[in-house]
């Protein structure tokens, strides 16, 4: 009885420490940054990379405004294309990415996508653009990252004449964290040894997938003898394969390890790595939680009116203005040395 | 510095310097033995070459399905039909219907018409019929070219090559994927009037298509519907070559279509490739057509040599076979298609190698040693020559009658090998044949050796020093070769190696003057071109100069410049009584 | 001696043939065109050509403001008013003075080479005549430099000559700046303060006045020539050492650079002139070999001069490595032109090639280099140390050895 006493007493502790701890309160925008990082004819297969993901997210809710499309886009109107216009993603021509719903938004396009618009993007230093071209995160925000393209150890070619390597990624991250820009990042990345890229992340709660390990190559899936080129890859494949069959309805509960237990070598031919931070598992982490919009609304208790509204105010309605007001009520800790030392080696690097 | 002073003095002590002098016409022989087992020896072996690759990924050769099939099928054919009719009629009223056909497809055509005054090239005159394809998508900046040929390198007619060239041209006006312009040429000969084309193209012509970046040339000169197997050959005009990639392209593209291929007419499928004699042979072959290319009646892809145009010439062998016209076909359609891919220029992958078969190749590291080694052999007869002159060891003059002389006949001997033509002119009748033109050039060469020493004698240090200067402009000219044009250079190392035999002490006259004969320039390139060719070819002579006059072919001009003045030197040397010993004496305390 | 210069017939040969004949032979062969396609490269400069030069005559004749001519005004307004057919002839004319120059041009210790040796070294120099064939500025430039080595070595003998020769060296580093260390060093053949403060103030005046005089014809002068090219503003290949350093620093990096490789050139004007200032015409030799090697513009005539002057000046059984020597320069000279054209003609080669044997002849310049330093310090020492007696059984026999191991 004692010991049946203890292990409840126990197990409610560990309930309570579990929910205080993972207190992560839910997430209440999904944004998303899609990169293809390569131009020219024969890198067809990247464009339809970031094409067919870009139409997943959208058909799973997330709107044009949230997601970023930075793609070369030279592909579809080129001299060599027999299907002027289109672009395929499979050799039964089923989807034309390109004219999909007559519309896909390119945010930045051609010679646009650099190394340092995409950093921009992320921390959001820009000296002028448009908010359309932006990424307007918040704290309460979780952000789906995916870069396509080649690369190789620690580094990502961007557009033939231009790298970013792995630490640099890095720290864009740890600026996002710091200025409360994302709740979690959810990084895909499809390159030949893209595990490489994420290596080094150390930035709080970033997950991050990639498709070959350190001196692998990612592999196409096939070519269409049509166009003449590769039209998909086998990660970006796989994983549409995975998300196609799964989220018809937009209440799966399926978590990352599904989708890293689905990805396997015989499928992919090559090693899938993850990385997550801290001490997490794939499996605390849902899929739908960075695809598509909120579905869950939380009522909350209605009070009265006006504490009511202060409590809409302070609890739900995050704006900038009250989070100010909080901090002028409860200023913060001081920030620990580590995080200072980050900061100075962010500002200087700017 | 003082560690590599140290060693100087320490070789200069032990005397190794004087041994190594003593020893310098072995040396010399060494060298050119360990030359020639590495052409023929070390490179053929396992692990010196390499399998075949394409370099650039925007190729992507076979990526595309190629369509020229059943539907072109009957086209092909009643083209074919047409013009083997076309045999009977002269060239201006076959290019008029073919340009009519042409019109139809909506290229626009014009007739380029060839001019050739030179004497040695009797007067030709030529009509080139040529069309541009505007591609309907593209900037129209670059453009691939097709030609063919009315009659081949062999003087057959090429009723295949044009009927598929023709068809495909149709074929490709149906299709709107063209990243660049695509040209069709049709010339006579695949000889001095498309190269004239070529050279007028880049400089004043009615219509151009832009830069021309590839070019194949389609021989197909039988009239049956099949053939064995397909010959690629790509060694073009003073060992310029094409990309690697273009080649590795086409062949790769014909072997998917399951063509045979073998490469510089050697049929080497039939024999397991894996054999060291196989490779031996193709080497052989290799470097003979890229010392000989000119000379040999051209195939087509040597046209393009020198204005960065990838050129190779697709030639179907063999009545009946396995494979058809229309496969024929679409082995250009295939690799047009591939190059289409493409944004820059070939720059990837390699410029300068050797085929060892259609799938291995060796690049320029492993075989250009070979050419530095026989450049080498000649510079140390030359330092030998200079020892023997005694100048370094005795307190002569340097400037006293003996090497004016020397100076003078490098001077005369210079003169005459840049104006041979023209001295040849002078004391032959004009109205010999071709045939006995080059039998008369070969006898004057052979009364050169024979009676030359009833002219002038030389004394002794001048004999010394004109060998010098003989071996030593050989051994520069040899190094300026070296990255030009490899088959000629090491072929003209090795044949005139006899030159440097015929020097030494202690030969008899005799031996001497047959040294001296074989290692001539006309007859020992005559001798090797005749057993190369599997024939007399006595009009040697006026072919190598008409290939300086009409297509720019400059076998001319290094041989006469470089090896002529060399031998003539040697040979004024050898005259007379060898009496000055050879060992360069020790008076000097070094 | 006298006779050599007073047979007629011998002149009239050598004038004929250097002057009529060849030019004439080339022409009928049209060897030119090939030769301006091969050669080109190391012969002329965008600074130095007949083509610039043309192009500026052009250009003054239209009245043109010379908004970026590449000739100094001067020189280009001494072809203006002569018609193109008559220009080789000036080049004759000034080869055929420096020539006389160069002949009369007497060493007077330790000579080498006797005056017909020396004849037939220039004579048979094929750089120098090519250099003339080219019509390069540089004929110009070496008449002026022996001219002013000539008057400066015979100073003593009119009291004008210290004002000719700064005249002349003032016109040779009015043709190309990098000849100012000349100027320097021309300093040292004058033994007494006071020719060598006239010799200063002469060659500072009319340096001023030409500069002055071309800023009234052109004002464009000194930044399209002078800071063109210490700047290296003309970004051509040619087988200098800076063009392919260029092609791949970033931008930062460019004037830092710009202002080593020029230090370079200047840093050893003034060691020669303190440690050489016994030998000053050997000094000067070497200075002008060093800035050869260095400068932003190189080319071979430049070569021809030093080569000619290595072998009349300088005392030739000392060195050891002549071999070698020859050797290497006649290889990168046969070789740089081949390389240039596999890479710019036919597309087969490409730029390293090319750069490398502008390396092994920068390496072969530079034995030359130490071979001078070396038999003039051996000379020196030599001088200083023996005594008369043996000075005189080496003046003795002189004997010409080219080649030793």
């Amino acid at each position: 009885m004692l010991f049946e006493n203890n292990t409840f007493i126990v197990l409610l502790a560990f309930v309570l420490y579990i929910t205080i701890s993972c207190g992560i309160e839910d997430n209440t925008n999904n944004w998303a940054v899609l990169v293809c990082t390569s131009r020219f004819w024969f890198n067809y297969r990247h464009m339809a990379n970031t094409l067919s993901i870009y139409h997943t997210v959208k058909r799973l809710g997330i709107p044009d405004n949230q997601i970023i499309l930075m793609l070369a886009d030279d592909v579809s109107c080129n001299a060599r294309n027999l299907y002027p216009g289109s672009i395929f993603n499979n050799k039964d021509h089923n989807i034309d990415l390109y004219n999909f719903d007559n519309n896909i938004e390119v945010d930045y396009k051609g010679y646009e996508v650099t190394v340092d618009n995409f950093i921009k993007v992320l921390t959001n230093k820009f000296e002028y653009q448009t908010n359309s071209k932006r990424l307007l995160t918040n704290k309460d925000s979780n952000v789906f990252v995916y870069m396509t393209g080649h690369g190789g150890e620690n580094f990502l070619k961007f557009q033939d004449f231009e790298e970013i390597v792995s630490e640099d990624l890095n720290m864009a991250f740890n600026e996002m964290w710091l200025k409360e820009r994302y709740k979690q990042i959810f990084f895909m990345i499809d390159t030949c040894q893209a595990n490489t890229m994420f290596a080094k992340f150390d930035a709080p709660n970033v997950v991050s997938i990639g498709s070959s390990a350190l001196d692998e190559s990612s592999y196409s899936h096939h070519t269409d003898m049509d166009i003449g080129v590769a039209v998909i890859d086998r990660f970006t494949y796989y994983v549409l394969e995975f998300l196609e069959e799964n989220t018809k309805d937009r209440n799966y509960n399926g978590t990352l390890q599904d989708l890293y237990d689905y990805l396997s070598f015989d499928k992919v031919h090559s090693h899938i790595g993850y990385k997550i931070d801290g001490d997490k598992k794939l499996q605390d982490i849902k899929i739908m939680d960075f695809f598509g919009q909120k579905q869950q609304i939380e009522p909350l208790p209605v009070i009265d009116n006006e504490s009511y509204f202060k409590d809409l105010l302070t609890k739900v309605n995050h704006t900038i203005i009250n989070d100010k007001i909080n901090e002028l009520k409860n200023p913060k800790k001081i920030i620990t040395n580590s995080k200072k030392k980050l900061i100075n080696a962010i500002n200087k690097s700017i | 510095m003082s560690l590599l002073l140290a060693l100087i003095n320490k070789a200069v002590e032990s005397g190794i310097i004087w041994k190594i002098l003593r020893i310098l016409p072995i040396l010399s022989k060494l060298l050119l033995v360990i030359s020639v087992a590495l052409i023929f020896g070390i490179v053929p072996m396992d692990g010196s070459f390499r399998n075949t690759y394409i370099s650039e990924n925007a190729l992507m050769p076979n990526q595309a399905y190629s369509q020229f099939r059943e539907t072109e099928w009957n086209i092909v054919r009643g083209f074919r039909n047409e013009i083997s009719s076309l045999n009977i009629w002269n060239l201006d009223v076959r290019n008029r219907i073919v340009r009519n056909w042409l019109d139809d497809f909506g290229l626009e055509t014009d007739l380029f018409q060839t001019d050739f005054n030179s004497p040695f090239s009797n007067g030709l005159k030529s009509e080139v019929l040529y069309g541009v394809l505007n591609g309907q998508r593209c900037d129209g900046t670059e453009a691939m070219l097709i030609a063919a040929p009315w009659y081949n390198s062999e003087n057959n007619y090429n009723v295949g090559g044009v009927s598929v060239a023709v068809a495909l041209t149709k074929f490709f006006t149906n299709w709107p994927v063209w990243s660049k312009n695509i040209i069709l040429v049709i010339p006579e000969t695949p000889g001095f009037d498309l190269r004239a084309w070529v050279e007028s193209y880049h400089k004043d012509l009615k219509i151009t298509g832009g830069s021309i970046e590839t070019a194949m040339i389609l021989d197909y000169a039988m009239d049956s519907d099949s053939f064995d197997h397909l010959d690629v050959e790509y060694i073009g005009l003073n060992g310029g070559l094409p990309n690697l990639d273009m080649v590795n392209t086409a062949i790769h593209v014909a072997e998917n279509e399951g063509v045979k291929v073998s490469i510089n007419g050697m049929q080497s499928f039939s024999k397991p490739s894996n054999e060291f004699k196989n490779r031996l042979e193709h080497i052989a072959v290799g470097l003979q057509k890229m010392a000989f290319a000119g000379l040999e009646p051209l195939k087509g892809h040597e046209a393009f040599s020198g204005w960065r145009i990838q050129a190779i010439t697709l030639k179907a062998v063999g009545h009946g076979g396995n494979s058809d016209i229309t496969t024929f076909g679409r082995i250009p359609e295939a690799v047009t298609r591939s190059v289409n891919n493409l944004l820059e220029k070939f720059h990837q992958s390699f410029f300068f190698y050797l085929l060892l078969s259609p799938k291995l190749f060796v690049s320029i590291a492993n075989y250009i040693p070979a050419a530095i080694i026989l450049s080498v052999a000649y510079a140390a007869m030359a330092i030998h020559s200079i020892l023997k002159t005694g100048l370094l060891t005795s307190n002569d003059k340097f400037i006293d009658i003996q090497s004016i002389e020397a100076f003078v006949m490098y001077a005369v001997s210079l003169t005459v090998s840049i104006l041979y033509r023209q001295f040849v002119a002078l004391i032959q009748n004009n109205h010999l044949s071709t045939q006995q033109q080059g039998k008369f050039i070969l006898i004057l060469q052979v009364f050169f050796v024979f009676t030359s020493y009833r002219v002038y004698v030389p004394k002794s240090k001048t004999k010394a020093l004109m060998q010098a200067m003989a071996f030593m402009h050989f051994s520069l000219a040899l190094t300026l070769l070296l990255a030009l044009n490899f088959g000629l250079c090491f072929g003209m190392g090795v044949l005139a190696y006899p030159m440097v035999l015929a020097v030494e002490k202690n030969t008899s006259k005799l031996k001497q003057r047959m040294f001296l004969l074989i290692s001539n320039p006309f007859v020992a390139i005559f001798l090797m071109y005749s057993f190369t060719q599997d024939k007399w070819s006595w009009d040697l002579f006026n072919i190598m100069i008409s290939t300086w006059d009409n297509i720019r072919c400059w076998t001319w001009p290094v041989v006469s410049c470089s090896w002529l003045v060399s031998w003539i030197l040697v040979v004024i040397s050898c005259n007379g009584e060898d009496n000055v010993t050879d060992e360069p004496k020790r008076t000097k305390e070094d | 001696m006298a006779s050599f210069y007073t047979n007629g017939l011998f002149i009239f040969i050598y004038i004929t043939t250097r002057y009529f004949l060849f030019p004439h032979l080339l022409k009928m062969f049209n060897a030119e065109q090939m030769m301006l396609q091969y050669i080109d490269v190391l012969f002329n400069t965008p600074f130095i050509s007949y083509k610039t030069l043309k192009e500026c005559i052009l250009f003054t004749q239209f009245k043109n403001n010379g908004s970026n001519l590449n000739q100094m005004p001067l020189y280009v307004s001494l072809f203006v008013n002569i018609p193109e057919q008559l220009h080789f002839y000036m080049f004759a004319l000034i080869d055929m003075l420096t020539l006389l120059y160069f002949l009369k041009l007497d060493i007077p210790h330790c000579v080498s080479t006797s005056l017909k040796t020396k004849f037939w070294i220039y004579l048979f120099n094929p750089l120098i005549f090519l250099n003339l064939i080219m019509r390069t500025q540089f004929v110009f430039t070496q008449f002026f430099i022996i001219m002013a080595l000539y008057y400066c070595q015979n100073y003593k003998l009119n009291k004008y000559h210290v004002y000719k020769a700064s005249i002349s060296i003032a016109i040779a580093t009015y043709l190309d700046i990098y000849n100012i260390g000349l100027a320097l060093i021309c300093l040292n053949f004058f033994k007494k303060f006071n020719q060598r403060k006239q010799s200063t103030i002469c060659f500072i005046t009319a340096l001023t006045l030409l500069y002055f005089i071309s800023y009234r014809i052109n004002s464009n002068f000194i930044d399209n020539v002078i800071l063109s090219c210490v700047l290296f503003k003309e970004q051509y290949p040619n087988i200098g050492l800076w063009w392919y350093f260029f092609t791949e620093m970033f931008q930062e990096y460019r004037n830092f650079f710009k202002f080593v490789f020029n230090g370079y050139s200047y840093i050893f004007v003034i060691p020669v002139f303190l440690r050489f200032k016994h030998y000053p015409l050997q000094g000067s030799v070497i200075l002008f070999t060093w800035i050869t090697m260095f400068k932003p513009y190189p080319t071979v005539g430049e070569l021809g001069f030093i080569l000619t002057a290595f072998v009349s000046w300088f005392d030739m059984n000392i060195i050891e490595n002549k071999l070698i020597m020859g050797l290497l320069v006649m290889h990168s000279l046969v070789l740089l032109p081949v390389f240039y054209h596999l890479w710019i003609t036919v597309g087969s080669g490409n730029s390293n090639f090319f750069y490398a044997m502008t390396l092994v002849y920068v390496i072969g310049l530079a034995l030359v280099l130490l071979g001078m330093i070396k038999s003039l310090l051996y000379n020196e020492y030599i001088s200083i140390n023996c005594d008369d007696k043996n000075h005189e059984e080496d003046k003795s026999d002189k004997k010409l050895n080219l080649v030793c191991v």
